[in-house]
């Protein structure tokens, strides 16, 4: 387990030092100049050209990468061009917001999802199983742009219930998480029931029942264990994948997290701050993953961390 | 004998999408206290959905006639209580295929504890204690408990299914073909081992197997089932030596004899009856190498040729002329 844990360690940093080559000249390549950004509207070419040196920007771009990725090394993310700070310091100032609106947005997804698969998939032809899965279909056919949308218009404006912009209270949380829980719960209320149905097929849950094991215990307990495996992946992956849902659903709902962060940063050419963005996200995608395996290996003794 | 399991006149229709699938059709048969009893016949011929319904287990796919009593209360009108308590409490079974019936993502002790969990209870620590023991009778070292499935032969594994069954100490034991899935040498032991556990405990014995040979070693009455019913039933050593339905007689001919010349091992000719597709009349007729008119359009019944040997067979239940 510990082998395996640091050699997955290994292979996180190969992926990363991948993003940190790939950020850094995709940025650039996009049209556009953070000096020319940085600098009041009319600048003069001069004034431009003096704020490329400043910047570093006059350096061939190999020069500029091994700057950046050694300061990445040392802890030094570069400074934001647009907010004129430490980009680490801005990281971690809405870091937290973005993981709090994913770890709660997970958690909800999955109190709600799992029992709704694991009830459906155990009562397959039901109503509940009719319903289940017709709020499976719709959750998935809504993308998040249309879904937060949707609930900005029917909840803030129409209604008025919620409030649909920034942090602060409960009810701040209500629809960012609302949109992006809704597509994931589709899906994993999908993949619960369809690996409840499997299990509940396999010999081993008849004989389950030949041995007088109540049916409420036969699906909560032996089944659900084996149904947990590709629940866990999906959760997994879709949490890994959350900080492109998180663009959307910040810039919607105005969460001051590092989704919205990157769709700024994106718009302002602020380079060190895109790539730093991008680089966190992927280490965060990395753990995860890495975490869903060994939760997998200790629910599944067939599953060989290796 | 006092009679434990009675079952009369059981029918089940599977309905799948496409056709029905008559998998038991008027099958009756009893079992006394302490008897054993095996139940031949080829794979497709009801075994498994007759012994599943004996614990009430079918499928909601299947539709059911007949009855089947325990104890004589009626299986099927069970509440759900009585259910519970007959299934691994008064019947257990073993399963055909060992390397699918334990649950891979749950250690052998707990499909054993949950056995003693379910019919009696205790502390946990006793109930512990309890599966340690029954590993261990089956010739299985204790600290092996907390071990996946995964991590044992097929052998090993129905030999864990055997512990588990017997964790309740079960009137009846239904072993549906335990040893099939496993090799010739591993199929000896878990027989001796069945032999012994069953001398020792006086439950009844239901060995359901398409292996003669197991039969004549383990039990003291046969059932030959053909197509869901019993076409010859009797003492083990009357109906091999004297059978009498040609369908048991082409099985006892396609055995292979051990000792004594080798006989030409003479295999039935056709295939077994299709039951999405019965024939009409004997469900044997169209192998049966002595099959008349009548054979063709009226089902023979089960009737007694001497003492303890019953044939379904139209051939005996009339003179047969020369
Ligand atoms: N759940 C089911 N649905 C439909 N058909 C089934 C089902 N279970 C068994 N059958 C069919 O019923 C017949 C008898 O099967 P089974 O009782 O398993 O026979 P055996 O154990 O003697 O091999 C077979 O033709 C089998 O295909
Ligand atoms: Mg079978």
């Amino acid at each position: 387990m510990f082998r395996y844990i640091v050699k997955r360690l290994g292979q996180t940093l190969l992926v990363l030092f991948c993003v940190s080559v790939f950020s850094f000249f995709l940025i650039r390549m996009a049209p556009g100049n953070p000096a020319v950004m940085m600098l009041p509207d009319g600048a003069s070419e001069e004034a431009i050209q003096e704020m490329e040196v400043r910047l570093g920007l006059d350096q061939p771009l190999y020069v500029q990468y091994f700057k950046y990725i050694t300061g990445v090394l040392k802890g030094d993310l570069g400074t934001s061009t647009a907010y004129r700070t430490d980009v680490a310091q801005i990281i971690a100032q809405r870091l937290p917001n973005t993981l709090a609106l994913t770890a709660v947005t997970v958690v909800a997804g999955c109190l709600f999802a799992i029992p709704l698969g694991i009830i459906a998939g155990s009562h397959k032809g039901t109503a509940v199983d009719f319903f289940t899965m017709l709020f499976a279909l719709l959750g998935q056919s809504m993308s998040p742009v249309w879904l937060a949308v949707l609930n900005v218009f029917v909840f803030g404006v129409w209604l008025g219930w919620l409030s649909t912009m920034g942090t602060g209270s409960v009810a701040h949380y209500v629809l960012p998480v609302a949109t992006l829980a809704y597509p994931m719960a589709a899906q994993i209320a999908r993949i619960g029931r369809s690996g409840m149905i499997d299990t509940l097929q396999e010999d081993y849950i008849t004989a389950t029942y030949a041995k007088g094991i109540r049916r409420f215990t036969v699906n909560w307990k032996y089944a659900f264990k084996n149904a947990l495996v590709p629940i866990v992946t999906l959760v997994g992956m879709q949490t890994g994948a959350f900080i492109a849902g998180t663009i959307i659903v910040e810039t919607v709902f105005s969460w001051p997290g590092i989704g919205q962060l990157l769709n700024l940063s994106v718009g302002n050419r602020d380079y060190a701050l895109v790539q730093s963005v991008l680089l966190v996200s992927a280490a965060f995608f990395a753990v995860i993953n890495l975490i869903v395996d060994i939760i997998n290996s200790l629910i599944d003794p067939r599953i060989n961390l290796r | 004998m006092e009679t434990l399991l009675s079952i009369k006149e059981l029918g089940v229709v599977y309905h799948t999408e496409r056709s029905k699938v008559y998998a038991v059709n008027g099958l009756s048969l009893e079992i006394a206290k302490g008897e054993s009893l095996g139940l031949v016949g080829e794979t497709g011929a009801g075994k498994t959905t007759t012994a599943l319904a004996a614990l009430n287990l079918l499928p909601k796919s299947a539709e059911r006639s007949g009855d089947i009593l325990y104890e004589g209360k009626s299986v099927f009108h069970m509440r759900e209580r009585e259910l519970l308590k007959l299934r691994g409490g008064e019947i257990a079974m073993i399963f055909q295929n060992p390397l699918t019936a334990l649950n891979p993502v749950f250690t052998v002790g707990e499909q054993i504890e949950m056995v003693l969990r379910a019919h009696g209870g205790g502390k946990n620590r006793q109930i512990r204690e309890r599966a340690g023991e029954l590993l261990e009778t089956v010739g299985i070292p204790r600290y092996r408990l907390k071990d996946y499935p995964g991590q044992f032969s097929g052998g090993m594994r129905q030999r864990v299914g055997i512990a588990a069954a017997l964790a309740s100490s079960p009137k009846l034991l239904i072993a549906d073909e335990p040893t099939t899935a496993l090799d010739v040498t591993i199929q000896a032991q878990i027989l001796e081992l069945m032999k012994e556990l069953q001398l020792r405990s006086n439950m009844s014995l239901l060995m359901i197997t398409h292996n003669l040979g197991i039969i004549s070693e383990l039990c003291q009455h046969v059932a030959v089932m053909y197509a869901g019913t019993i076409i010859e039933y009797g003492e083990v050593a009357k109906v091999f030596k004297n059978p009498l339905h040609p369908y048991t007689i082409g099985l006892l001919g396609a055995l292979p004899k051990l000792d004594g010349p080798r006989s030409r091992l003479t295999a039935i000719p056709g295939r077994i009856a299709d039951p999405q597709n019965l024939p009409p009349g004997c469900p044997f007729h169209p192998r049966c190498e002595r099959c008349q008119e009548e054979c063709q359009s009226k089902t023979p019944g089960l009737a007694a040729i001497e003492e303890k040997h019953f044939v379904s067979c139209h051939l005996y239940t009339k003179e047969v002329r020369p």
